[in-house]
């Protein structure tokens, strides 16, 4: 039962990792009508960041604060010097050029930090075990994740729903001409929801940092998780990609966790392994085309 | 009458087609000109050069002696140009006050921060509704505005677009698809508001046109053919071949 919540923990702390990463994912292809598959590029810059900062001044949260500014500033060029000459033309436009950018970004990384891998510390005031129902220690760092992604669900939907920039937004993303005509820049609107979304990604990956390696093409496999969730939340939505997030992270871990050994109770253990380590990596795909079957649209079309 | 917005010799050309060709109007304070033609005339394109959603191939405007002609559309509508388009655009997917809201925060976007919290700005909303209410619409202001009626919307369009305060005001054909009473209503509306702005009406309903209009300009294949007080208009033997005439024989 212990080993289940852990499990299950871990399924969410998976789930908020890729909330952050969908949610600015979700607002720049709802939006602005993107599709930017450099999205984990700057999660994978974010991580690199956290880690130079953190083994050099031993401060994650320097790290953290660091990697935000840089992703800051990074979403603010690239909005302004590829992105916007971009939203006009084809899918097929945006996807080539944003792949040209993963590349240009996995080589720079290359030659800025070389090849190795590196690790982060987990910050010492969070390295420390939480009992979870009086039995067993959960690492509090992950719990730490977990609340911080609620956090922001909901400084998410405040800024949207509640703030006069989120207020512009909706109007600029359900019709674009007539917020103009109205007086709305919606240039510097879209920069600012652009280095948002970079922000959101680049956090995600500092977080990242001490659980898995921080490495060159760690954002690419992440990102394909992040579409699935933001196609099984519904394309513009941050209430559906975190649900969908959670739902993902969770089936995802508890699949790794629990299928082979489900499979082992009726066949040999070899095959077992086999079968029930296959079916888990293809769950959330399975999960996916359940979703979509049911619903097309995806779990929510709203905001 | 003090001129607002000057155009001179706007063109913008399609390829090898000339859309507008030498197009050049000024707007009065308290004067309507209405612009005429057949489809395909080029009076959209017009309107579209005048607010920067078309870049003009050549020519200028002026607003008030500030030169327009290299700043965007937003820009534009800072500067106190206004419009509606020919397809009402309303924001469908928020409520007729949030659109109303929207309108309203367009203009201050400069000096006020982007985290306020709107809800929390009761003078906003008094002043939204306070629109709403001399347009009408109050009673649907929690409603979608996509739910509105054509003639709804057309007035949500024309709220909206005079909650920015402008100098200038451009309308894209603001009766068509209208009912019968939704028209006579927008026609007493035009007649309030002209006092206080320049308006060019964009328009097919003649008979709007001719009760309305100070000044008719009559554009035929991107270029503007006669432009003189209606009485006048309605005589000129040009116009009558290449638009009135046409519609005088079809009914």
């Amino acid at each position: 039962m212990i080993l289940f919540i852990e499990q299950l923990f871990n399924g969410l702390q998976l789930g908020v990792t890729l909330f952050l990463l969908a949610s600015g994912l979700t607002l720049v292809f709802g939006i602005m009508g993107l599709i930017n598959l450099s999205h984990g590029s700057l999660y994978m810059v974010g991580a690199y960041v956290t880690a130079t900062v953190t083994n050099h001044t031993g401060n994650f949260f320097l790290g953290i604060c660091a990697a935000l500014v840089c992703a800051a500033i990074l979403g603010v060029i690239i909005e302004m010097t590829i992105m916007r000459r971009l939203y006009h033309r084809d899918h097929l436009y945006q996807v080539l050029a944003t792949f040209g950018l993963i590349l240009f970004f996995n080589e720079s990384v290359r030659i800025i930090w070389g090849s190795q891998p590196l690790f982060i510390d987990i910050p010492q005031s969070l390295n420390f075990t939480v009992n979870l129902f009086g039995q067993g220690g959960y690492p509090a760092y992950r719990i730490a994740i977990i609340v911080l992604g609620i956090v922001i669900l909901l400084a998410l939907f405040v800024l949207i729903f509640y703030s006069k920039i989120g207020m512009l937004t909706r109007a600029g993303s359900s019709n674009r001409e007539m917020a103009q005509a109205l007086g709305i820049n919606i240039n510097r609107l879209y920069t600012g929801i652009f280095a948002f979304g970079a922000v959101l990604s680049a956090l995600a990956g500092g977080l990242a940092g001490p659980i898995y390696a921080v490495e060159i093409g760690m954002g690419e496999s992440v990102l394909i998780l992040a579409f699935v969730v933001i196609v099984i939340g519904g394309i513009g939505s941050i209430k559906g990609s975190f649900i969908a997030a959670l739902l993902i992270g969770i089936v995802d871990t508890l699949g790794r966790a629990y299928l082979p050994a489900f499979f082992k109770t009726f066949m040999s253990a070899s095959d077992g392994a086999v079968v029930g380590g296959s079916l888990a990596s293809i769950a959330i795909y399975l999960l996916m085309a359940v979703i979509l079957v049911v619903k097309p649209q995806g779990l929510s079309s709203k905001l | 009458m003090t001129k607002l917005l000057t155009a001179v010799n706007l063109k913008k050309s399609f390829g090898g087609l000339n859309a507008v060709d030498d197009f050049s109007i000024e707007l009065g304070k308290g004067e309507i000109h209405a612009l005429i033609g057949p489809n395909g005339a080029g009076k959209s394109t017009a309107i579209n050069l005048l607010t920067g959603e078309l870049l003009a191939d050549q020519g200028s405007i002026t607003l008030e002696g500030q030169d327009l002609s290299g700043l965007s559309t937003w820009q534009r509508a800072q500067a106190g140009l206004g419009r509606t388009y020919q397809i009402t655009s309303v924001i469908n997917e928020l409520s007729v006050l949030e659109n109303m809201l929207i309108a309203l925060l367009a203009q201050t976007q400069q000096d006020q921060i982007g985290l306020t919290h709107v809800t929390k700005i009761t003078p906003l909303i008094d002043q939204a509704k306070h629109y709403l209410q001399d347009f009408d619409l109050l009673p649907n202001a929690e409603n979608l505005a996509g739910e509105l009626s054509h003639g709804e919307q057309g007035r949500l369009e024309i709220a909206m677009c005079l909650a920015t305060n402008p100098k200038v005001l451009l309308l894209d054909e603001p009766m068509s698809g209208m009912s019968l009473i939704d028209g006579k209503n927008m026609i007493a509306l035009l007649h309030n508001i002209k006092q206080s702005m320049a308006i060019l009406l964009v328009e097919h309903d003649m008979e709007a046109v001719f009760q309305l209009a100070d000044t008719v300009s009559v554009m035929a294949s991107g270029k503007i053919i006669a432009s003189d007080s209606p009485q006048i208009i309605r005589k000129d033997p040009l116009v009558i071949e290449a638009y009135l005439g046409g519609d005088d024989a079809s009914g």
